[in-house]
């Protein structure tokens, strides 16, 4: 084996792949293919942002939109807060420097938040040595994600949240109704349901980047007043939340944000 | 690699002028230049990845589906194309979370029997088949390191930088890959 060189080695596989490339006609095809994805996808995105125009107010609309938001809110409470007043200062301040006025803010994840993560990722760590895969908490359920063997040298840490979010024809600002929090290994596939929600079930695949963007392949699949359905691949700059789903039914909108942070070395102390 | 006739960098706009000219206006055909410069580069990656055309095809899409969505977050702190590699290689980890690779079994037969040359005109059907083999049996960090430095001319540091580790680790892994692929076809480069 050692007398072959390298460069022998590697002309036979350039040789090799340039056979495999796919001819022009292909390729047209599928820049042809990806601009009408893009174009479907933009004027998607402009349908959101039309939806988010001030509409007609209904009072119907707007006494089911306040029973649907009280009913799942009330699920929200029993939870451990997630907007202490600190946390949400710190988003705040985060939300102003992005100048963005349609974000979510409790999809943020405050910097307090994440060092309560990390910590928890650490103990975890610690008591579970080599086999911490991941970690859910969602109303007071609480999941823990163990692999069934020891991982040489863990990843690196990233937590997610979902936001799911609901206006009603008469509010003037969207609700939080319920979160879903994740502290996930890079790569590392979460597949779980909930005691909570009958039916209910999510999956992610997370990857940091090394230029520090995040991407994460999510399915969830949740039930309430309207079933949630959402298959989402994103690329996410850490800490910027992104709509990936949005609904509306009797005149109650429903979205669904989403947002990711890198736990880093700071984090994790 | 044997890029036909299509131009690797079309008259005109740089990357840089591209994205902004893109962000500025949405304009399709601004995008779909963009798109036209890169998809052969990404697609030259993802197919030795995956080793099947449809495959091949569906993640290419998924990659610029995710770079256009993730425009915004491109600091350009590194070259365009580079950024691009990244999100294909990562759209390549997230389909094997999903569907990990098949495993060649290692008693396969690789029929070595044929006595051509490494050089590009004697390349016929079977050592084609030996050499899919052979990268079906790189695990696909191993793998990853021959597509993105051997077939695809990047440097390790630029390597390392898609792969999110060191260069030192990107050296280790070609290293690793060439023996084994050296083991594996031997017969054709003796």
């Amino acid at each position: 084996v050692t007398d072959i060189r390298d460069d022998e080695l590697d002309v036979l596989m350039r040789d090799w792949a340039a056979r495999q490339a796919a001819p022009d006609r292909k390729l047209d095809d599928l820049v042809h293919r990806i601009g009408e994805r893009l174009t479907d996808m933009r004027e998607s995105d402009d349908v959101v942002k039309a939806r988010r125009q001030p509409s007609r107010r209904n009072l119907r609309w707007a006494v089911a939109g306040g029973a649907i938001a009280a009913s799942i809110a009330v699920l929200i409470y029993v939870v451990r807060p997630f907007n202490s007043s600190v946390s949400l200062e710190t988003n705040d301040a985060r939300h102003a420097n992005r100048g963005n006025a349609d974000i979510s803010i409790p999809s943020l994840i405050g910097d307090l938040e994440l060092s309560e993560k990390a910590r928890l990722a650490r103990e975890l760590q610690q008591e579970f040595p080599g086999r911490f895969a991941w970690l859910m908490e969602t109303g007071n359920e609480m999941k823990l994600g163990l692999s069934e063997d020891e991982r040489a040298r863990p990843s690196r840490f990233v937590a997610v949240r979902y936001v799911i979010e609901t206006q009603g024809p008469d509010d003037r600002v969207w609700k939080a109704v319920r979160t879903l929090d994740f502290v996930t290994q890079s790569e590392e596939t979460v597949q779980t349901s909930f005691a909570s929600n009958h039916g209910a079930s999510v999956a992610i695949w997370t990857y940091t980047m090394p230029d520090g963007m995040i991407s994460v392949d999510s399915e969830l699949v949740l039930s309430g007043p309207v079933p949630i359905r959402v298959s989402s691949n994103r690329l996410l700059s850490s800490g910027a939340p992104a709509e990936i789903w949005q609904s509306e039914r009797d005149g109650v909108k429903y979205r669904v944000y989403q947002a990711a942070e890198i736990l880093e070395n700071e984090h994790l102390g | 690699m044997e890029q036909r006739s299509r131009p690797e960098k079309p008259l005109g706009a740089t990357d840089s002028e591209l994205i902004s000219a893109f962000r500025g206006s949405g304009d399709r055909s601004v995008l779909d230049a963009l798109v036209r410069r890169h998809i052969g580069r990404v697609r030259a990656v993802i197919y030795p990845m995956v080793l099947d055309d449809t495959l091949a095809d569906d993640l290419t899409q998924d990659t610029f589906f995710r770079a256009v969505r993730g425009l915004d977050g491109f600091r350009q702190d590194s070259e365009f194309s580079t950024w691009l590699c990244s999100i294909a290689m990562n759209c390549v980890r997230s389909y094997f979370s999903r569907r990990p690779p098949p495993v060649a079994s290692l008693d396969a037969t690789l029929n070595l029997s044929i006595n051509e040359r490494p050089d590009s005109a004697a390349i016929g059907q079977e050592l084609s088949d030996t050499i899919r083999r052979a990268l079906e049996r790189l695990s696909p960090k191993l793998r990853s390191a021959i597509v993105l430095i051997s077939l695809n001319g990047l440097d390790a540091s630029q390597a390392a930088a898609v792969e999110g580790c060191t260069a030192a680790t990107m050296h280790s892994r070609l290293h690793e890959a060439r023996a084994q692929l050296k083991r594996i076809l031997k017969a054709h480069l003796s």
